[in-house]
This record gives C-alpha cells, sequence and structure tokens, in this order.
C-alpha cells in the first residue's frame, strides 16, 4: 500500500439542513455514516456547524435536539481548549473521547444530554483513532460506526466492505455507497451529505454530496 | 517585635518576608537529605534515612520514598506527617486524573496540583505551611523523564539534579560541579551516592541509613519504580569506593 496514504481518515455525514437543526426539532435522528480505514485511517461524520474541536480533531455529535447538541459539543470544545491552554499539551483523542463519556455518565442521572457522538481524531504516535460514545454513555474504539436511523443499513454496508487495510479512496467509496444505501431505502433519507477526513495534516471537510441546490 | 509578623502565614512582613514559610523551610534544612537526578534513560532518587532508634520497627522498606502512581515517585525531606498528607492528595489527584480522562497524569500537573495545595496555606489564614519539600521523579509520554523540585511556599520547578534537607546547598554545588547532559542511570546513581557520602553527617554510607529508588523504563516499553534492595545496594556503596567492605562494621 501506498504509504503516503496510510495515516488517513475520511467521514461521511448527512447534514439536514442546518436551519431545522438549529431548531431543536429534527422529527428524526439525521443519520451520520462513519467509516474508519482501519488502524492506518478512519472516515468519520461531522455536523457542519461546528468548528473541529481542535485541529486535529473532529466529533459528530447527534441528537434529537439541536441546541443540546450545540451545548454539549461546545461545552467540550471549550473544556479541550481550555486544558491545552492550562497544560500546554493537548488532550490526546482518547483523553477527550474519555473526558465526553465521563461528563455524558455523571448527565445520565441527573439531566441527560440526548447526545451520540463519533469522535475522530489523530495523533502522531498513535495514528488515527475513532470513538463511539451514545447518550447512555457507552464508549467504544470502533473501526466503524454509524448511528441514528440510516444506520441499519450503512452498518451493514460497512461490514460487507470494510476491511483494516483500506485506502483513503476505498473509504470514501464505501462512504457512498452508503449514502447510495441511505437514499434509496431511508424514507427520512437527508439530502445532502458532507464528507470529512482527519489525518496528520488535521481536520477538514472533504466534499459534499449533495441533491439540493446551495 | 517581631512577633507581630510571624505568627499568622497571611502576613508580610514590612521587608516583604513571609516568615512562617521561611521557617518552614529552616525546618527542611534540619531533615533527612534527599537526592534527585535526571538522566537520559531514567530518574535517580537518593534520601537519607535518619536512624532513630534501633528498637524501632519500621512497616515500610522505605521512609522518604513514595510511589504516587505507576509513572510518579517522590521524595520527601520534612516534617513526615505533613508530607503523608500531601502524598495522599497527590495520589487521589493522580487517579482522578486517570478516571476522567483513562491515562496517567503528566507529571508537572501532578507536581502543580500539589503546589497549588502547598501555595493555599500560606495565603489563606490561620494555618501554618506545609513543612515539606518534594522531589518528583516521573516519566510521560509528552516530555519522558522529568524531575521537579518543591518547598513549603508552593514554588515548583524542574530540575537536571537537585537536593532537599541537610546541606541541601552543599550538595546542590556538587552535583552542580558533577552533573553531565547525557548521563546514564548507573552514573547518576553513582553520581548521587557519591553527593550524598559527602553532605551526610556520618562518616561512613551504609546500606541502612540510604534509601535508593528509581524511575525507568522497563525493555517492554513500561514506566517502573524500583526501590533498591538493602543488599544490593551494599554492594553498590562498595563497587562505587563510598563505603568501606565491612571490615569497619
Amino acid at each position: 500500500m501506498n504509504e503516503k496514504r496510510r495515516g488517513f481518515s475520511t467521514y461521511v455525514h448527512f447534514v439536514r439542513d442546518f436551519s431545522s437543526c438549529w431548531s431543536g426539532s429534527c422529527s428524526a435522528f439525521p443519520p451520520v455514516i462513519i467509516l474508519q480505514k482501519s488502524s492506518l485511517g478512519l472516515p468519520s461524520a461531522l455536523f457542519d456547524e461546528f468548528a473541529p474541536m481542535f485541529k486535529r480533531r473532529m466529533s459528530s455529535p447527534l441528537q434529537l435536539g439541536g441546541v443540546v447538541r450545540a451545548q454539549f459539543t461546545e461545552y467540550v470544545q471549550k473544556n479541550v481548549s481550555l486544558y491545552q491552554f492550562r497544560n500546554g499539551i493537548p488532550l490526546t483523542t482518547k483523553a477527550a473521547a474519555n473526558f465526553m463519556r465521563n461528563e455524558l455518565a455523571t448527565a445520565l442521572r441527573k439531566n441527560p444530554y440526548q447526545v451520540n457522538i463519533i469522535l475522530a481524531g489523530y495523533e502522531k504516535e498513535t495514528g488515527p483513532s475513532l470513538y463511539f460514545i451514545d447518550y447512555i454513555a457507552t464508549l467504544h474504539k470502533v473501526d466503524k460506526a454509524a448511528f441514528g436511523y440510516g444506520s441499519y443499513f450503512a452498518l451493514s454496508m460497512m461490514d460487507r466492505h470494510y476491511h483494516p487495510d483500506m485506502t483513503v479512496e476505498e473509504a470514501i467509496k464505501l462512504a457512498d455507497q452508503c449514502i447510495d444505501e441511505i437514499r434509496s431505502r431511508l424514507v427520512v433519507a437527508p439530502q445532502n451529505f458532507v464528507i470529512k477526513i482527519v489525518d496528520k495534516d488535521g481536520a477538514r471537510e472533504h466534499s459534499w454530496r449533495r441533491t439540493t441546490k446551495e | 517585635m517581631s512577633r507581630r509578623y510571624d505568627s499568622r502565614t497571611t502576613i508580610f512582613s514590612p521587608e516583604g518576608r513571609l516568615y512562617q514559610v521561611e521557617y518552614a523551610m529552616e525546618a527542611i534544612g534540619n531533615a533527612g537529605s534527599a537526592i534527585g537526578i535526571l538522566s537520559k534513560d531514567g530518574v535517580v532518587l537518593v534520601g537519607e534515612k535518619k536512624v532513630t532508634s534501633k528498637l524501632l520497627q519500621t512497616s515500610t522498606s522505605t521512609e522518604k520514598m513514595y510511589k504516587i502512581d505507576d509513572h510518579v515517585a517522590c521524595a520527601v525531606a520534612g516534617i513526615m506527617s505533613d508530607a503523608n498528607i500531601l502524598i495522599n492528595t497527590a495520589r487521589v489527584q493522580a487517579q482522578r486524573y486517570t478516571f476522567s480522562y483513562q491515562e496517567p497524569m503528566p507529571v508537572e500537573q501532578l507536581v502543580q496540583s500539589l503546589c497549588d495545595t502547598k501555595q493555599g496555606y500560606t495565603q489563606f489564614g490561620g494555618l501554618r505551611p506545609f513543612g515539606v519539600s518534594f522531589l518528583f521523579a516521573g516519566w510521560d509520554k509528552n516530555y519522558g523523564f522529568q524531575l521537579y523540585m518543591s518547598d513549603p511556599s508552593g514554588n515548583y520547578g524542574g530540575w537536571k539534579a537537585a537536593a532537599i534537607g541537610a546541606n541541601n546547598q552543599a550538595a546542590q554545588s556538587m552535583l552542580k560541579q558533577d552533573y553531565k547532559d547525557d548521563i546514564s542511570r548507573e552514573e547518576a546513581v553513582q553520581l548521587a551516592l557519591k553527593v550524598l557520602s559527602k553532605t551526610m553527617d556520618s562518616t561512613s554510607l551504609t546500606s541502612e541509613k540510604l534509601e535508593l529508588a528509581e524511575v525507568f523504563l522497563s525493555s517492554s516499553g513500561k514506566v517502573k519504580y524500583q526501590v533498591c534492595t538493602p543488599d544490593a545496594l551494599s554492594k553498590m556503596l562498595v563497587k562505587y569506593g563510598v563505603t568501606q567492605p565491612a571490615a569497619e562494621a
């Protein structure tokens, strides 16, 4: 495999139109597909209205009402920044994931956040990594992940086609397969998707899959 | 007259000093000394045990060295009862961090959290400061091996070689003279023992009066805290020529 291609992550996300997300009244989970290219690279997903948590990390939170999601991710983002400010070293993806899980677990028996999170990050030492956290504070380190109604299709697709030494191109192709599957089978499929990549150069948008005009 | 500024930790004297804090440092100057040396493949801590009585039964093999977490250990000089409190808080802090992030706490953060506690007692009224200095030896993934020294005021700093307790200034200047960058762990042990043998009051070093602990990476790459056994220490003292072989005993 081409060495340069290693350590890439791509990720896909279904984005309903933003205004409805912010209104906090999404009636269905906007589905998210996350594909990981293995320990060598991964695709994951992100709601576009959020800036990357920091340069090398992204989260793709999802929940019923947009306001709570915004609150939680912003809270995490600010805490991660605060940590870096105070200590001069960044929090690792693993530490950030555990921090999020801890926050969700603490809130769970008081005032739970209705947020699922897929967290993608890249560190020089550990390479890319992908974490799945749901609203009842389950944390898993995974190779591929999805949530929402579309996840049933996306996960099956990824179970069938994913393999650990995928290249980024293959991963993006698999993301597209997932998107096609959701578009053709999910009644409440969202109109637009965005694919993002996290790798050694940071987190960035890769491309969109639109059915609407801007 | 001096009573006016002595009696409370929170009050500056007209010369801008905090007497209670200075007295605390003075108290440490009488305590058994400890030396820490940073080497390229580990950190070495050596401490002087004050043998108070032959009849005293010690419950632990070390009385100055404490393991804080898997990757951090410390050596103490000062009032042990004060130190026990701080060591306990340090251990709690380290575990709290692990609970939050599932990762070992970076060494400097641990030192800082402890020094914040120390500082609090120099400012918030009615209490005396902790009469303890620490040497922290640890390893973390960001900065590798590290050695920190802290005093009762809550100041701390990273050092290549440091000494606390009795005769710390003499020890410090010897270390300054003899320390070389890229020193190996074995050389660091040798240097620490040499310095301690010269700065300690007693004429000959024996393993009963010393303790030696090291933090280093094992062959599997895991951080290891190891306390030297009295037997091994005795052999080492002879090997490095800082004590006469058993003859004089």
